[in-house]
C-alpha cells in the first residue's frame, strides 16, 4: 500500500503562488509601463501649463514653478541618457519623444516667463542630447526657431529653419504623412534669408530641397499624400521664381491616381499659381477644366479666377462678363461677392465710368456692411472726388461714410469688424481735416487692440498723426513709448522705440 | 396577496434588509465578488503594469485597438470596459454569492447560527443550477440593451429617442428582475433544479411580482446619477482628472455591492413570507 502524499504546508503554497506571480510578472512588458507613466505624467504637467497658456499675464511664477516642476520631474524619470537609444518607432521611441516634448515644454515655459535666452539655450541643448531620437531634436530644433524670431534673432532663427530643412524630408518616414512645419522650413528660411539680403543663400537653399524632394517623388511609390507633395512643390517653385516648374509639378499632382477627389481643389490652385506667375491664358484654361465637371462652389471660384486672369489681361469687358457670371452664379462665399463687386467697381472705375463704379461700391457696402471691402469702397469714392480736386463731394461722401460707421460700431461686437471700421472712420476723419478727432479714435483702438498687431497700428498711426498733424510731439513721444513697452507685435514694438528714441529721451 | 400587500411587503423586507447592513456575517458570502469586481478594476486601470500587462495589453488591444493602451484612453472607456467585466462576473461569480447570501439571509431571519463558510461551500455546489436559472434573466436584459442600443444607432436617432430608450432599458430590466427574483431562493431554500426553478419562476411571479417590483425600483435608483455621470466620462477625462473615472466606477461597484446584498436579502425574506412559507418542507 503505497502512502498517500503529504498536501503542501500553507507557507509553501503562498511561497509558490508568489513565485508564479513573480514569474509572471517578468512577462510583462516594463517599457509599456514607462510609456504609461510617462504619459500620464505628461497629461497632467500640460493641464499645468493650459493654465499659464491661456492668458500669461494672469499666470503667477508659482504657476509657472509648478507647471515648470512637473516637466522637469519627467525629464528626470526618463533622462536622454537611458531613452536616447530608442530611434526606431515603438513604445520605447514614444517615452523618448514624450521625455524631450516635455524638456521642449521647460523652455516654452521659460519664454513664457520672460526669459527667451534661457529657453533658446535649453532648446539647443536638448537638440545635441536627443540628437540620435530625430523626432525629439527636429522638434527642438522648429522651437528653437520659432522663439529665436520671436526674440529677433532672426539670424540664428534662419540657420535653424535651414538646418531642420535640409537635414529631414518632407515625408516623415515613420507614418508616411507630410510633416506640415519641415516641408514650411526652406519657405520660412529663405524669406528670413531674404530679409537679411542673403538672396543667394536662400535660392541655394530652395534648390537643394527642391531636388531632394523631387527625387524622393520620383523614385517613391504611390501614396495618399503624393497629390500634397506634389503641391508644396510647386509652393517652393513659385518662391523660386519657377512658375513653369511649379505648373509642372501642379500637373503631376494632377496626374496621381490618388488626387482623384482632390482635383477641383488642384485644378484652381494651379490656375491660381498660373495667374500670379503672370499668365493669365493658362489661368483661364485650368479655371475653364474647373467651370466644365465640378460642382457648384469650384465651379464659381473657376469663374471668379477667369474674370481675374481676364482683368489681369487688360480685357476689362471680359472681365465685366466674368465677374457677372460669377455673381450669377455665387451667393454662398460672402468674401467672393465682396471681392467681385469690388473688383468690378475698380474696372469700371478704371476704365472712366464712375457712375457705373460709384453704383457698384454701394451695392457692396448695402450688401455686406461690415466686410473690409466694403469699408476699402468708402474710401475709394472719397479718393476718387479727393483726386479730382471735388473737395466738397468728397467731404460729403466721407461724412455720410463716418455716419454709416459710426452706426456699424455702435451696433457691432465683433472685434474685427469693429477694429476695421475703427481704422477707416479714423482715416476718414483726417480727410475731412478733423485730425485731433482721428487720433483720439485711433489712440482708443490702439488702448482697446493693442494685443494685436492691427491695434498696434493704429497705436503707431495715432502717433503719427499726432507729431505731424497735430504738431505734438510730446503726445506722440507718449504713444510710442506705449506701444514699445505694451504692443504684442514685435514689429511695430521695434518701430515704436525706434520713433521714440528719434523723438527724445524716454522719461522716467 | 393582492398588489398592495405585497408592496408592503416589498418595503418590509427592503428596511429589514438594510438594517442588516452592518453584519459582518451576512456580508461574507459577497467577499468573493467585492474582490473580483475591486480586483478586475485595478486590474482594468493598471493595465500597464508588467505583472499584469502581460495578459491585459492583448486582451485591451483586441478590445480597442493599440490606441487604448495609450493613456488615459482605458479611463475614457472604462465605464465601458468595467460594464462588461461587471455583467460577466455578476452572471457567473455573481449569481453564486447571491445563492450563498439567499442561505446566510435564510438563517439570519429563522433566527438560526450564521454560517457563511457552509453558506458558501452549498452555493459552490449548486454553481451550475444557479448560474442556468439566472441566465435567463442575464440574457433577456442584455438583448433588450443591446438590440435597443443597436435599433438607435442604425435609425440614428435622436437625443430625446436615447433619453426614452434609457428609461425603456432600466424599466424593463427591473421587470424581468422581478419576474426571475426568487429563482436563487427556489434553488437555495426550496432545493429545486434547474427546469423545476424555472417551471415554478411563473407561480412565484404571481405570488411576489409587485414587491420584486418594488424593491427593484428602489434598489435601482442610486445607480442612476452615477451611471450618468460615468456617461461622461470622456468629457470627464478632458476637462478634469482622468483618475476621477476609476474612483466613479469604484464609487459604482461598491453601491453595486449593496445592491447585491439588499437583492439576495430582500428576495429572501419576500420569498418566505410571499411563495413558500417553509421551503424546508416542501423540499422533502
Amino acid at each position: 500500500m503505497s502512502a498517500r502524499p503529504r498536501p503542501l504546508p500553507r507557507l509553501a503554497r503562498a511561497l509558490l503562488c508568489g513565485a508564479l506571480l513573480l514569474a509572471a510578472g517578468g512577462c510583462g512588458n516594463p517599457t509599456l509601463w514607462a510609456r504609461y507613466r510617462a504619459e500620464r505624467d505628461s497629461w497632467h504637467a500640460r493641464k499645468l501649463v493650459d493654465r499659464v497658456r491661456v492668458n500669461p499675464r494672469f499666470a503667477t511664477p508659482h504657476d509657472y514653478a509648478r507647471a515648470r516642476a512637473a516637466f522637469e520631474a519627467i525629464t528626470r524619470r526618463f533622462p536622454a541618457s537611458t531613452w536616447d537609444r530608442a530611434w526606431r518607432p515603438g513604445t520605447a521611441r514614444d517615452v523618448a519623444v514624450i521625455s524631450g516634448s516635455a524638456a521642449i515644454s521647460c523652455a516654452h515655459l521659460d519664454e513664457l516667463s520672460g526669459n527667451p535666452g534661457a529657453a533658446i539655450a535649453g532648446l539647443e541643448r536638448i537638440e545635441r542630447e536627443w540628437a540620435a531620437v530625430r523626432p525629439v531634436a527636429r522638434a527642438a530644433a522648429i522651437a528653437r526657431a520659432e522663439s529665436c524670431e520671436r526674440a529677433g534673432r532672426l539670424g540664428e532663427a534662419a540657420q535653424c529653419w535651414r538646418a531642420v530643412a535640409l537635414a529631414d524630408p518632407w515625408v516623415d518616414p515613420a507614418s508616411g504623412a507630410i510633416d506640415p512645419q519641415v516641408a514650411g522650413a526652406a519657405a520660412h528660411a529663405a524669406g528670413l534669408l531674404r530679409g537679411q539680403g542673403r538672396g543667394a543663400a536662400a535660392d541655394s537653399l530652395l534648390d537643394a530641397v527642391d531636388r531632394r524632394e523631387s527625387a524622393a517623388l520620383a523614385t517613391g511609390r504611390a501614396s495618399a499624400s503624393r497629390p500634397d507633395h506634389w503641391e508644396r512643390l510647386a509652393g517652393l517653385r513659385v518662391l523660386q521664381g519657377d512658375t513653369p516648374g511649379a505648373l509642372a509639378a501642379m500637373r503631376s499632382a494632377l496626374a496621381d491616381s490618388a488626387a482623384r477627389r482632390e482635383r477641383p481643389r488642384l485644378l484652381l490652385g494651379a490656375a491660381r499659381l498660373a495667374l500670379e506667375g503672370g499668365r493669365p491664358d493658362s489661368a483661364r484654361a485650368y479655371a475653364a477644366l474647373v467651370d466644365s465637371g465640378y460642382g457648384r462652389g469650384p465651379r464659381a471660384d473657376g469663374r471668379l479666377v477667369t474674370a481675374e486672369a481676364w482683368e489681369v489681361s487688360k480685357q476689362p469687358d471680359s472681365a465685366l462678363t466674368a465677374y457677372a457670371a460669377y455673381l450669377d452664379m455665387n451667393s454662398q462665399n460672402a468674401d467672393g461677392m465682396a471681392e467681385a463687386r469690388f473688383r468690378r467697381g475698380g474696372i469700371y472705375e478704371r476704365t472712366g465710368r464712375w457712375e457705373q463704379a460709384h453704383s457698384e461700391y454701394r451695392a457692396l457696402q448695402a450688401a455686406q456692411p461690415t466686410h473690409p471691402l466694403a469699408f476699402a469702397s468708402m474710401l475709394r469714392i472719397v479718393n476718387h472726388h479727393l483726386e479730382r480736386g471735388e473737395t466738397d463731394l468728397a467731404h460729403l461722401e466721407a461724412r455720410n461714410a463716418v455716419d454709416q460707421l459710426d452706426q456699424i460700431l455702435a451696433t457691432q461686437s465683433d472685434d474685427t469688424v469693429a477694429l476695421e471700421a475703427g481704422a477707416t472712420r479714423a482715416e476718414l476723419l483726417v480727410k475731412l481735416d478733423r485730425a485731433a478727432e482721428a487720433c483720439d479714435a485711433l489712440t482708443a483702438l490702439w488702448r482697446r487692440y493693442g494685443h494685436v498687431a492691427e491695434g498696434a497700428g493704429a497705436g503707431l498711426e495715432a502717433a503719427a498723426l499726432a507729431e505731424r498733424a497735430l504738431g505734438d510731439p510730446a503726445r506722440a513721444r507718449d504713444l510710442y513709448e506705449e506701444i514699445a513697452t505694451h504692443a504684442a507685435d514685435r514689429a511695430a514694438r521695434d518701430s515704436a522705440r525706434v520713433a521714440a528714441l528719434r523723438l527724445g529721451a524716454p522719461r522716467n | 396577496m393582492n398588489a398592495f400587500e405585497q408592496l408592503a411587503v416589498g418595503w418590509q423586507v427592503l428596511v429589514r434588509t438594510l438594517a442588516r447592513l452592518g453584519r459582518p456575517a451576512v456580508w461574507a458570502p459577497f467577499t468573493p465578488l467585492a474582490l473580483l469586481e475591486f480586483g478586475a478594476l485595478v486590474v482594468l486601470i493598471g493595465f500597464a503594469h508588467p505583472l499584469v500587462s502581460w495578459i491585459m495589453a492583448p486582451l485591451l488591444r483586441r478590445a480597442g485597438g493599440e490606441a487604448l493602451l495609450h493613456y488615459p484612453n482605458v479611463l475614457r472607456q472604462l465605464p465601458d470596459l468595467y460594464g462588461r467585466v461587471d455583467l460577466l462576473l455578476g452572471a457567473t461569480v455573481g449569481a453564486v454569492v447571491v445563492g450563498a447570501g439567499t442561505r446566510v439571509f435564510a438563517d439570519q431571519f429563522a433566527g438560526r447560527r450564521d454560517r457563511p463558510g457552509a453558506a458558501l461551500r452549498e452555493a459552490a455546489r449548486r454553481a451550475p443550477a444557479l448560474i442556468l436559472v439566472s441566465a435567463p434573466f442575464n440574457l433577456l436584459a442584455y438583448l433588450l440593451s443591446s438590440g435597443l442600443g443597436w435599433l438607435i444607432a442604425h435609425r440614428q436617432s435622436g437625443a430625446l429617442v436615447h433619453r426614452f430608450a434609457d428609461l425603456i432599458v432600466l424599466g424593463g430590466t427591473v421587470v424581468l428582475q422581478s419576474l426571475f427574483f426568487y429563482v436563487a431562493c427556489d434553488v437555495m431554500l426550496a432545493g429545486r433544479g434547474v427546469i423545476g426553478t424555472l417551471a415554478n419562476v411563473p407561480h412565484a411571479a404571481a405570488r411576489g411580482f409587485w414587491a420584486a417590483l418594488l424593491v427593484g425600483a428602489l434598489l435601482a435608483l442610486p445607480l442612476l446619477p452615477l451611471q450618468s455621470l460615468a456617461g461622461h466620462s470622456a468629457l470627464i477625462v478632458e476637462r478634469g482628472t482622468p483618475e476621477l473615472v476609476g474612483w466613479l466606477m469604484a464609487a459604482e461597484a461598491a453601491i453595486g455591492l449593496v445592491l447585491w446584498f439588499a437583492l439576495a436579502g430582500s428576495a429572501t425574506l419576500a420569498y418566505l413570507t410571499l411563495v413558500d412559507h417553509d421551503p424546508e418542507s416542501s423540499r422533502t
